[in-house]
């Protein structure tokens, strides 16, 4: 353990302690910039050069290790020369815009001239002027401003997982740019706005829009994913202008994705509804609020008298807090209705019984980067949850090993063993895995691919093997055979069980009740409130009360959704967004969107976090949770009438009472379960394969201008081969109620023949049927490409 | 976009290195696919970047890095004449100003019918044969005007196994 | 004097290049008296202690204490590099060796892997030497199939294996862990050390690099023993060294002689000064050395020790002579361009500072230079210094601070008069 003296001051480190770090621990400040924690050393730009007693040169302190007996001076007359030396070198090529740059009054170099500069610079040569380049959508870039510490270039191959950014040329022509200007896709890029310490990379959608200390900061929450992570909302009066990653090391570290960055551009969106609305004569019109509440409470007073309160579907997004959580299934379940869903995406309930308390990732995300062997089922964490992906990257830099069985290939971000289901053969492929993991002693394993082989072996060799079940395991149509398959397989396996759970408070959703058949607590709720086959749209529903959530786009049944909405007596939107609504809702009440409101989540952990409103509501929006309140008051319901967020929160607490963080992740499969595999043969058409990408997947991201990507789809070559396409063709895709929709062709062999991959959520593609559905194409259109 | 013999030289240069070390090979790889196109294009250098299964953008730092490649056209003779300090103190701004007058291009250009490029460069490591300059695979040392005279017009004659 | 007599020995026989000629001299004798004698590693190293060779690569680094640098006994790879990246203006030795004593080189190199336990090692060539390139990679072929690489070298259990790497066009390859970062594909930026590279070397595995020229040395230091190759020159100084000398003399070329040899006999091997010329300065070791002035110069002895008391270095032995033809800000300037264009880039003070630099010389150079230019070279010369990862800063900053303290009254001119005070009579054209 060396012992050192940094400015007099003494400390013991343990071996490998950098100078830097060490200052750190005793709270001593040392100028640096290409300096980062969480990135590699490049000890690149010379800010922190400290004076070392009996060293001829100062030396980096971001990159020397601390040595037995050192005495270190950071602010000595040679350690100030050599730090202002360097200063003048990064100042003579700097443009001094700043009044005009976004990263003033947040600029480290900023901060650092005033410390340390000579105010005199000797400089008189031209300054250095270097090219700007468009790298997409989210990144503005002002690259006469780098000051080439290359911390950027080191995010995209460190943390990024892609390169994108290089640092091209050499000497004083050394410059910062992607490939050819090329847009820069990784869904953790705007962490290097973060980073860069000048103004070169700063947020597109924030440009020239504020000074930065003018903004409020409002800690606040991510409420696109699962992870949780911790955010700073600013703003200026109203207005949410950024968002930006709060440091949290146990969740989200210092990063978050692109999505949690920027889907905040979507708050603003033309159909906001800031004023209550009532359809009147077939028309939606702005009405008062007094009116909307009498008229919702009509509404579906009236579906209960006369259809019973089973003809009444309650249907809430995952986005939801508890706080709304709570109040939505206690409003629906004082009516007498039982079928409260916040599931959009599934269409198979057979194994609902099976379902955790909730879906529990069983494990602290940081444990995540321990794991030696995951086993992702049907998991896409890359889009779905970004920074637990963060987590299961780092185990694989560290050694561990990651599978992806699923029934396409994916894009990973580090090196993944991918195994792919033939088309429909999803559950059997998870059967055939829990045989040979079990039978491998004995049985050789003749005519298995190779692949499956080295699959099964690499489960049963590992220590403590951990299976991750994520969202496509829900979202395919035979959910419950493909949950059995996945539960017999951890069996055979010895493996531990998380889940991935989709939304920002899916666990919320499940802890609070918003299932059928289970109350708050996951207290059964009777045996006669098991969903019907169709699920929330079912035929048998009359009448429909919907929060945040557009079916249209959002579930994976939203052929039937929007039949049955259309077809409804009565439909009740709450949402902060017109969208959809507008076509059969017959009262919308506007609420306040996340920044807008407060309340809390419950993580993938199980962690509750809370957070606070950043800006006023629009209009006049009222916060989900008073607007539930206040209905109940209307309809007569008891209990409900919470004076604050605190008595609600204090309520569903109590309710909830305390629970396990670990809960076994499945229990008991019914008797005889089908797989419900195999259907559609490529002869007919092509089985639908897809998921919500990660700019789509929500009301307010996918209203984020910035983030959207056209829809799409992919199909294997030879299945595009077989039916005349090639790569870049429009395709015409016809669903089975004739909808037809026509996207752009990519060819991927990631994708099993005889499936197509589309993206899903968008209006086009949901309205095709979902998958594990049947879709027929042919070629629409002749793509330049093909014409060349 | 390589020939099979391109694509062999480039397999032979790969086997060097460990297997897990494929970007050992980008340098290699780069100048084998240079010499076959006599420049580097853009979609080149990604194609490369491709075949060892690297990211374009580093390929494209390499490329920019190293002084060898050329990413625009270049004509069939590329003259790079050292100027550093020995062939400097030789006479090689001499050897330069020949050169643009005799060709009628400047630094950089090339001439019109493609078969000269001008380019100065730094010290080629063949200092007592100054002023040098490299062409192709070869050093044409000890450079005078007249010699540069002769030289050219034996390129121009399609003779290019000159000294 | 033992003249061209180690390393460029056969360097006047037809098809010196090709095994059979090298041995016929005596070639592969060392390896044979290595393997089969057999000497272990440590008699090698020590042995090359004893020599007192120096790195001929600029740095003049012990060899015998480098190779004992290696670790013994770690897992992996260990690794032995050739630094043939030859690129500092002034040195062009190594290309002589690879084109005449290619084997020389493949000898030494082996007898390095044996005595250092490296299994694999590469010659990174620097791109532009084609033809050496090709007589270095026939040579390596030709040690293959005489037995001399590959497996089980000479029927021992010793393996070693040797490729050729190409450079592509960069100076700063030439820095032994820009080169190591060059060899794995990548831009040729240094590494920041600690670690160094026995430790954490090419590939992450225990390296050790050495110069062309040190490894020719090694077998005829086996040979004859390292006392024996220690007497050639002095003490601390071990050996001959090729030098080369270039610029204003009339037989510019390389001379391999003992350390220690005056300066004085040195030029006159290289035919002298061009008739009327009167020596104005000398840059003793490549450009990254200071110029030491002409009259100085004539009173020094050719060894490490003797060029750095005089306030320069001895560097790779890359002697540049200049007359009183031409002006030294010319020549300054015409230096100070190649640090520009050759620098990696990577730390400020070298990215920013070398066209700083040039840009100054070159405004004084085309006569609007002011008065407060050279206090300001000097200044930023000074921030330069010492405060970069690696050596090439300093090299671009020795040849304008050594030539403003010896040539003062040329710069004066230049800013007060905005001509030079020597008109450049040689310039061909
Ligand atoms: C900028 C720079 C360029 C260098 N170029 C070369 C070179 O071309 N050849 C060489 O052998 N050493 C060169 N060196 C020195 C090497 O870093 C290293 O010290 C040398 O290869 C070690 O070999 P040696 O001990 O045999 O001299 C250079 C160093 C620097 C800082
Ligand atoms: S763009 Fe910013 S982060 Fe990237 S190298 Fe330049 S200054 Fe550093
Ligand atoms: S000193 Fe110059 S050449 Fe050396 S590493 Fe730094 S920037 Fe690169
Ligand atoms: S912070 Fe240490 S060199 Fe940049
Ligand atoms: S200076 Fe021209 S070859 Fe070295």
């Amino acid at each position: 353990m060396p012992r050192i003296e940094i400015d007099g001051q003494e400390l013991e480190v343990s071996a490998g302690t950098t100078i830097m770090e060490a200052a750190t621990q005793l709270g001593i400040y040392i100028p640096f910039f290409c300096y980062h924690p969480k990135l590699s050393v490049a000890a690149n730009c010379r800010m922190c050069l400290v004076d070392v007693e009996k060293q001829a040169k100062p030396l980096p302190a971001c990159a020397t290790p601390a040595s037995d007996g050192m005495k270190i001076s950071t602010s000595s007359r040679r350690a100030r020369m050599a730090q202002q030396g360097v200063l003048e070198f990064l100042l003579i090529n700097h443009p001094l815009d700043c009044p005009i740059c976004d990263q003033g009054g947040e600029c480290p170099l900023q901060d650092v001239t005033m410390g340390y500069a000579n105010p005199h610079s000797l400089y008189t040569e031209e300054k250095r002027v270097v090219e700007d380049k468009d790298i997409g959508p989210l990144i503005a870039t002002e690259m006469t401003r780098c000051i080439q510490c290359t911390r950027c270039v080191r995010f995209g191959q460190e943390i990024g997982g892609i390169m994108e950014l290089g640092a091209t040329g050499r000497g004083e022509k050394m410059a910062i740019g992607t490939y050819v200007g090329r847009a820069v896709r990784s869904e953790l890029s705007g962490n290097m706005i973060d980073l860069c310490p000048v103004g070169a990379l700063t947020s597109k959608p924030f440009r020239y829009r504020a000074r930065s200390w003018e903004l409020k900061h409002t800690p606040s929450l991510c409420p696109h994913c699962s992870t949780g992570c911790s955010t700073d909302v600013q703003s200026l009066g109203r207005e949410v202008l950024r968002v930006t990653p709060r440091i949290n090391e146990a969740v989200n570290e210092e990063w978050i994705c692109d999505r949690g960055r920027f889907a905040y551009a979507g708050l603003g969106a033309s159909d906001r509804i800031t004023r209550p609305l009532l359809r009147v004569n077939g028309r939606l019109q702005e009405v008062s609020w007094a009116e909307a509440l009498d008229a919702a409470a009509a509404g579906l007073e009236q579906v209960l008298a006369e259809n019973g309160p089973d003809s009444v579907s309650g249907v809430i997004s995952p986005q939801s807090t508890n706080e709304e959580l709570f109040l939505f299934q206690g409003l629906l379940r004082g009516l007498g209705v039982q079928a409260i869903e916040h599931r959009l995406r599934q269409t198979d309930f057979r194994a609902d019984a099976a379902m955790p308390l909730y879906p529990a990732l069983n494990m602290s995300l940081e444990h995540l980067e321990g794991e030696s062997l995951v086993f992702l089922c049907h998991a896409y964490p890359r889009e779905q949850q970004p920074l637990t992906n963060h987590r299961l990257r780092k185990s694989v830099l560290a050694g561990g090993q990651v599978w992806a069985v699923d029934s396409v290939r994916r894009e990973f971000n580090y090196p993944v063993h991918g195994l792919v289901a033939e088309a429909g053969q999803d559950a059997a492929l998870y059967r055939t895995l829990a045989r040979c993991v079990q039978g491998l002693a004995e049985e050789d394993g003749a005519g298995l691919p190779a692949e499956v082989l080295e699959a099964a072996c690499a489960l049963r060799d590992a220590a403590d093997p951990l299976l991750l079940v994520g969202s496509g395991v829900l979202q395919h149509p035979g959910a419950a055979g493909l949950m059995a398959a996945i539960a017999e397989l951890a069996e055979a396996a010895g493996a531990r069980v998380g889940w991935l759970a989709e939304a920002a408070n899916s666990a919320g959703a499940w802890l609070l009740g918003c299932v059928p058949g289970r109350l708050p607590g996951g207290v059964p709720a009777g045996t006669d409130s098991r969903p019907p086959a169709g699920g929330a749209w079912d035929a048998r529903f009359r009448a429909w009360i919907l929060m945040g959530v557009e079916p249209g786009l959002d579930a994976m049944a939203a052929v039937q959704a929007r039949q049955s909405l259309a077809d409804a007596r009565f439909v009740l939107t709450i949402s902060a967004f017109l969208g959809e609504a507008e076509a059969y809702a017959d009262v919308v009440l506007p609420m306040a969107v996340w920044a807008e409101s407060a309340g809390s989540y419950f993580n993938n952990e199980g962690r509750l976090q809370s957070f606070r409103a950043a800006v006023k509501a629009s209009g006049e929006a009222r916060p989900a949770w008073k607007i539930l309140r206040v209905l109940a008051d209307h309809l007569q319901v008891a209990d409900l009438a919470f004076d604050d967020l605190d008595s609600v929160r204090s309520a569903w607490e109590t309710r909830l009472g305390d629970f396990p963080l670990d809960v076994p992740a499945f229990g008991g499969f019914p008797e005889g379960l089908a797989l419900m595999e195999g259907a559609g043969s490529p002869g007919e058409g092509c089985r639908i394969l897809g998921d919500w990408s990660i700019y789509q997947g929500d009301p307010l991201v996918r209203r984020s201008v910035p983030l959207q990507q056209p829809a799409g789809c992919r199909l294997h070559p030879e299945t595009a081969a077989r039916q005349g396409l090639r790569d870049g063709d429009m395709v015409e895709l016809q669903g089975p109620g004739g909808q037809g929709t026509q996207l752009p062709l990519a060819l991927d062999a990631g994708v099993a023949p005889g499936a197509i991959w589309l993206s899903l959520g968008h209006p086009g593609t949901q309205a095709l049927g979902g998958v594990g559905a049947t879709v027929v194409l042919a070629r629409a259109g002749v793509s330049a490409g093909a014409q060349a | 976009m390589l020939s099979e013999a391109s694509l062999a030289e480039i397999a032979r240069e790969r086997a060097k290195y460990p297997p897990e070390r494929a970007r050992s090979a980008l340098l290699a790889a780069l100048r084998i696919a240079q010499a076959e196109h006599g420049y580097l294009p853009e979609t080149l250098v990604e194609y490369v970047a491709g075949l060892l299964e690297l990211p374009a953008i580093q390929a494209f730092e390499v490329a920019t890095f190293y002084s060898m490649y050329d990413l625009r056209p270049v004509g069939k003779y590329k003259f790079c004449v050292c100027g550093s300090v020995s062939c400097f103190l030789n006479g090689s701004d001499g050897i330069l100003a020949h050169l643009q007058e005799r060709l009628g291009v400047g630094l950089g250009e090339t001439t019109p019918d493609g078969l000269f490029t001008i380019a100065e460069v730094e010290c080629l490591g063949a200092c007592k044969d100054a002023p040098v300059m490299q062409l192709g695979d070869r050093y044409v040392e000890t450079l005078t005007p007249e010699s540069l005279d002769v030289l050219i017009g034996q390129l121009r004659g399609g003779r290019d196994d000159v000294r | 004097m033992y003249v061209n007599g180690v390393t460029l020995r056969n360097r006047g026989l037809p098809d010196s290049h090709r095994i059979g000629v090298y041995r016929q001299t005596g070639g592969y004798g060392a390896l044979a008296k290595v393997l089969q004698g057999p000497m272990s590693p440590d008699q090698i190293i020590s042995e090359m202690k004893l020599s007192a060779l120096r790195g001929r690569g600029g740095a003049g680094f012990p060899t015998g204490l480098k190779w004992s640098f290696m670790p013994k006994g770690v897992a992996g790879t260990k690794y032995l590099l050739c630094n043939a990246d030859e690129g500092e203006p002034g040195t062009c030795k190594d290309r002589d060796i690879m084109r005449y004593e290619p084997h020389r080189l493949i000898e030494g190199m082996i007898i390095g892997a044996y005595a250092m336990g490296a299994r694999s090692g590469y010659i990174y060539i620097r791109g532009e030497f084609v033809e050496p390139i090709r007589t270095v990679e026939a040579a390596i072929d030709e040690a293959y199939a005489a037995g001399l690489l590959g497996e089980r070298i000479l029927g021992t259990d010793f393996s070693f294996d040797l490729a050729v790497h190409r450079g592509a066009g960069a100076y700063i390859c030439g820095e032994e862990t820009a080169l190591m970062e060059s060899l794995e594909g990548k831009k040729g930026q240094p590494r920041f050390k600690p670690p160094f590279p026995a430790s954490y070397g090419l590939y992450g595995q225990p390296t050790t690099i050495n110069n062309v020229e040190t490894f020719a040395s090694v077998p005829d230091i086996v040979l004859h023993g390292g006392e024996w190759f220690l007497k050639l020159g002095k003490p601390n100084n071990g050996g001959t060294k090729i030098f080369s000398v270039t610029g204003h003399v009339r037989n510019p070329g390389n001379f391999e002689v003992p350390m220690g040899t005056p300066f004085r006999d040195l030029l006159g091997m290289a035919g002298g000064l061009h008739p009327g010329r009167r020596l104005k300065a000398v840059i003793p070791g490549g450009t990254s050395t200071a110029m030491v002035a002409g009259d100085a110069m004539m009173e020094l002895a050719m060894d490490y020790d003797s060029i750095s008391k005089a306030g320069s270095a001895l560097g790779a032995g890359s002697v540049i002579v200049i007359d009183d033809s031409v002006c030294i800000v010319r020549v300054v300037e015409r230096i100070a361009r190649f640090y520009m264009h050759e620098s990696c880039g990577q730390c400020t003070p070298c990215r920013e500072g070398m066209g700083w630099l040039w840009r100054v010389l070159h405004r004084i150079e085309n006569g609007q230079g002011r008065e407060p230019d050279l206090d300001l070279l000097q200044n930023v010369g000074s921030r330069i210094e010492g405060r970069t990862i690696c050596a090439l800063a300093d090299g671009g900053v020795a040849p304008v601070v050594s030539s403003l303290r010896l040539f003062p009254e040329e710069y004066e001119h230049h800013i007060r008069q905005g001509s030079c005070l020597v008109t450049d009579s040689r310039s061909v054209a």
